[in-house]
């Protein structure tokens, strides 16, 4: 199924600030992501 | 008779050479950005002067700029595909030699001369040829500056990743794990590997010949000029802010939040600056942003500094940060053709790290003989001005050839 334009668009914006947002937080509370990437690892 | 330069059809998908070239770029340019995190582990444990890791730094920066011309003359030459398999290598054996290194000199030989040539031969100069040569003219400008906002996120992404390596797994196998980290740019090179070119239909311009032309040709001396501004100013506030804060009575953290605020806005300067470079002169927007750095950093010392206000001048400065990046290669292009693109981009980032290199060392050096780096940020602010001017006359058309003689 292919994407509209303006939603490929929507989407990839989405994912940038998203992206953006997990490293800005990672700079403010760096334990807190620590735990997250502790806990997402001890999945596998 | 004369010919202006003519460009090669595309061999390679624009996303193809975008998603590679990007993912690249993030890589290389985010694994040296978070080296500051290991001043403190490295001095420590080798007991080592800090003189003697930012000594390496420096010469880092030096061989990246030196290097750079080198390397885009041989991707231009033989592929950008060999050469980032080769700088590929370069960073991992160095990343390697850095974590082993029990010496002074040979800590600057790997984490020095070897990384350095290993940058130069996996970011922007390497990947901007391969971007000229497979996208489009009319989108030339927004692809570079989709690489360099990569770049940007790099930086910005990879410091946190850093420090939580040097934390979890001490700060010798950070560098081990960063090795195999850049040992991922070798698959990724292969999405920008450019078939042989077939045989040249005409005469076409030597190496040499193309080096003669651009030193001789008045605004790849200005672009040359601008871009040496460039890397003065924000290497000097890179190095020296959280020192300039510091003194001035703010808290550590406030340097950590500015430095955050620059890496973040980065990404949508460097972005931005690209797609603006589709639609206005570019030597104007290289202009504006010059300007405005002065007139940032002025109304950043004028202002009483508070946290408030350095966050306001983070962000305005990390909009500014790297976009003269796109734009002055988005020039070469326009003005050289992309035949030698990435090695005339090397020998302009080459003025852009000797700028560098002068800014974290003057700014040292004046610190030390005047006791405050008042004099330095006014350089920037004078700087800046001069880089204004000597970007307005710069010439964005392609240039005029004479007839070459068949090769």
């Amino acid at each position: 199924m292919s994407m509209k334009p303006a939603a490929r668009r929507a989407l990839t914006w989405t994912a940038v600030i998203l992206a953006l947002a997990l490293v800005s937080w990672s700079y403010m509370r760096p334990d807190m992501i620590v735990d997250l990437a502790t806990r997402a690892w001890a999945c596998f | 008779m004369s010919s202006t330069h003519q460009n090669p059809a595309p061999t390679l998908t624009m996303t193809q050479v975008l998603l590679c070239g990007a993912m690249i770029v993030t890589l290389s340019m985010g694994i040296r950005h978070g080296f500051g995190l290991w001043l403190q582990p490295i001095t420590m444990d080798r007991g080592w002067t800090r003189e003697t890791f930012a000594f390496a730094i420096a010469i880092q920066n030096l061989a990246w700029g030196a290097a750079g011309p080198l390397a885009g003359m041989l991707a231009d030459r033989f592929g950008a595909f060999r050469v980032l398999i080769v700088g590929s290598v370069l960073y991992a054996i160095g990343l390697v030699l850095m974590g082993l290194s029990t010496s002074g000199l040979a800590f600057t030989g790997s984490a020095g001369i070897l990384i350095g040539m290993a940058q130069s031969g996996t970011t922007y100069a390497v990947i901007y040829g391969v971007l000229g040569r497979n996208v489009p003219a009319e989108k030339r400008g927004w692809a570079m500056g989709v690489a360099a906002a990569a770049g940007s996120f790099g930086q910005f992404a990879m410091v946190p990743v850093e420090s939580f390596l040097i934390g979890y797994s001490g700060w010798q196998n950070a560098l081990f794990i960063l090795a195999c980290a850049a040992l991922l740019i070798i698959p990724l090179a292969f999405g920008l590997k450019e078939p042989r070119q077939a045989a040249a239909k005409g005469p076409q311009q030597s190496i040499m010949q193309a080096v003669r032309e651009a030193f001789k040709y008045p605004s790849f001396q200005l672009l040359m000029a601008g871009y040496f501004v460039c890397g003065f100013q924000v290497v000097f506030i890179g190095v020296h802010m959280p020192s300039y804060l510091r003194d001035k009575g703010l808290s550590p953290e406030v340097a950590t939040y500015a430095l955050m605020l620059i890496g973040l806005f980065n990404v949508f300067g460097t972005y931005g600056a690209g797609v603006l470079g589709q639609h206005f002169p570019k030597r104007y927007l290289l202009s504006l942003i010059y300007i405005l750095r002065s007139v940032a950093v002025v109304a950043f010392l004028w202002a009483p500094l508070t946290p408030i206000s350095v966050y306001i001048f983070s962000a305005v400065m990390g909009v500014l940060w790297l976009s003269t990046v796109p734009l002055t290669n988005a020039v070469v292009a326009q003005v050289f053709g992309v035949q030698y693109l990435s090695m005339l981009s090397g020998f302009v980032f080459f003025s852009h790290q000797i700028g560098s290199f002068l800014g974290v060392w003057l700014g040292g050096k004046l610190y030390d003989t005047t006791g405050s780096y008042d004099l330095v940020w006014w350089m920037v602010v004078a700087l800046g001005v001069a880089a204004a001017l000597l970007n307005l006359p710069i010439r964005e058309t392609g240039i005029k050839r004479a007839a070459l003689a068949p090769a």
